[in-house]
This record gives structure tokens, C-alpha cells and sequence, in this order.
């Protein structure tokens, strides 16, 4: 076969899988991706603050896992109405000590948690640490699963 | 020769595209089923291996970024974690794992559960059941766990 003729072959490979070349071409840089998310956890938080359901449907997907603090197993529906009651409120919010593991669509953030919350009249001042997964579904950065744990405290 | 080097060189650049794409098709039609079980394999492999401190295994079955926090809320990486487990800081005493929830995003798996193992920890044992969030990856063909975390359920 000439290398003419191969050429066309590769040519018409690549019209018949554009995606895969575009994908390809695509991929954005570490740094962008964790910018995302972080925007991403910005809005989370602001709308955690203010219990706006609307943004919190939209970060949270439809099969998040959360596991809280308490270590008690919470679906997505279950979380919203904390959030919507009141029994779930943030006095304060700082988190931060972020680190991030990319792989392609799917983000791995881990971090602290120092915020003060109140859980059904309960007031949590105890540091955490926490794991968040990410996963780009349709585009936008959702959170597949999320898991606290308190950080034992020397005595 | 020169341009029969250059109509080798196309036809291998074709034919890993062609590989690509097979490959993304045949994610496709492995079923949620087959990927549990898959997991779950995975998972027991995993926890025979901290048993036997069979780090070749564990070396293959965590990914390099691994982050794995523990129910102190220690984060630790995968060096931290396997020489915990090397150097006997960490035992499995018995491993007990059930309550499962999976949910499946293509080569991305995050399992769900609660665990009753009895494990030593720095010479103390626990035996508190606690919740744990695992996700694993598919890289390469096999299936490694990236990150971990358990927490102690408050009520049991």
C-alpha cells in the first residue's frame, strides 16, 4: 500500500471517530480542574450557608453517598431536607487544607473542616476531615460522594 | 525505505485509535453486575493481602495517589499506609464487611458500607463497627482503590 493511499485510510479513521480525537485535544489542565471544583465547592458552601435548595440539587448528584460525622449512611433527599428544616446549620464555615487526585472526569478532594455546626439542635465544634469525590456529568462538576470523619483530638 | 517507515509508523498510530475505540466500547457492555463483582473481588483480594502483608499484591491493588483516612481522622498516603500495615502498626484481627450501596460512573466506582472487622491499631484494638466510603479506579485494566475513608457509627 502507498503512503498516500494509507493517509487517506487515516483520514477517513479519523472522520468517522472525531470525538475521540477532540476529547483528546481537550483535556484541560490540572490547574483548571481543580479551579472547577473549587468554584464548584464555593458554591456548595454559599448555598450550604443559605440553605438554597436549587444550587445544592444541582451540585449534589441524584446517587450521592454521604456518610456524616456520626457515621450514618444519607442519601441525596435525605441531606436536602437538613438542609431545608434547619436541623442541619453551619455557625461558621472554614475549610481548607485542600488536596487534590485527578483522574480524567472523576476528582478525589480531600481537606479539613473546622466549621461549627449545629445537627438537630446539637452544636459540633470538632475538626474533620473530610473526602469528596467529583464526577463530570453533562458537563458540570457533581458531587458523587462525600465522607466526614472527626480528627481525634489528643487528650 | 524511508517511505515504507513513515507507512509503518501511520498504520500503528492508525490501528491505536482503532484500540482506543474498542476498548471505550468494551467498558460499555460490561454491566453494572459484573463490575460489583468485580469490586467486591477486588475488595477481598485487598483485605487477604493486609492479612498475609502481601505488599506486592496491596502495591497493585492501590493506586500511587491513594489517600486513605482512618477512623481517627489520620490521612495517610499509600507509603504511609502499606508500611502500617508492613510493620504490623495496623492488624486485621477479623474482617467483617456488608451493607453495600455501589454506584457506578463508567471506570469510576464509589462502594459504600459498614465494616465489623476487629482491627489493632498501634497496639489497641477496636472493635467499634464504622461506615466507609471507598472509591476505586479502573487504570490500565484493574481495578485500584484511590481513596478511602472510614468513620465510627455514633449508635451501635
Amino acid at each position: 500500500m502507498s503512503v498516500g493511499r494509507l493517509l487517506r485510510v487515516i483520514v477517513l479513521i479519523a472522520l468517522v471517530c472525531p470525538g475521540d480525537v477532540k476529547a483528546q485535544n481537550d483535556v484541560p489542565s490540572e490547574e483548571s480542574v481543580q479551579q472547577e471544583v473549587l468554584k464548584t465547592e464555593a458554591a456548595r458552601d454559599e448555598a450550604m450557608q443559605k440553605a438554597d435548595m436549587a444550587v445544592l440539587n444541582h451540585i449534589y448528584a441524584d446517587n450521592v453517598v454521604i456518610v456524616n460525622t456520626r457515621g450514618v449512611h444519607l442519601t441525596k433527599a435525605q441531606r436536602l431536607a437538613d438542609f431545608q428544616s434547619g436541623d442541619l446549620k453551619f455557625l461558621s464555615f472554614d475549610q481548607g487544607d485542600y488536596s487534590f487526585h485527578i483522574y480524567g472526569g472523576t476528582v478525589i478532594l480531600n481537606g479539613r473542616a473546622n466549621s461549627v455546626v449545629q445537627f438537630h439542635g446539637k452544636v459540633n465544634r470538632v475538626p474533620r476531615k473530610f473526602t469528596l469525590t467529583y464526577i463530570k456529568l453533562n458537563g458540570a462538576w457533581r458531587l458523587v460522594a462525600q465522607n466526614e470523619t472527626l480528627i481525634d483530638q489528643p487528650r | 525505505m524511508g517511505e515504507l517507515r513513515v507507512a509503518v509508523l501511520i498504520a500503528i498510530m492508525a490501528l491505536g485509535v482503532i484500540c482506543s475505540a474498542t476498548a471505550q466500547d468494551a467498558v460499555k457492555h460490561e454491566s453494572d453486575a459484573d463490575i460489583q463483582k468485580a469490586i467486591l473481588a477486588v475488595d477481598n483480594e485487598r483485605y487477604e493481602a493486609m492479612q498475609k502483608k502481601d505488599m506486592a499484591a496491596l502495591d497493585r491493588l492501590h493506586a500511587d495517589g491513594l489517600v486513605f483516612i482512618n477512623t481517627k481522622g489520620r490521612m495517610l498516603n499509600k507509603a504511609e499506609y502499606m508500611e502500617e500495615i508492613r510493620s504490623g502498626s495496623l492488624k486485621f484481627l477479623s474482617v467483617e464487611t456488608d451493607d453495600y450501596t455501589f454506584c457506578i460512573y463508567g471506570e469510576t466506582v464509589i462502594m459504600s458500607g459498614r465494616a465489623k472487622s476487629v482491627v489493632e491499631y498501634y497496639g489497641v484494638v477496636n472493635k467499634r463497627p464504622r461506615r466507609f466510603t471507598s472509591v476505586f479506579i479502573k487504570m490500565q485494566g484493574q481495578w485500584r482503590l484511590v481513596a478511602h475513608q472510614a468513620t465510627l457509627i455514633a449508635d451501635e
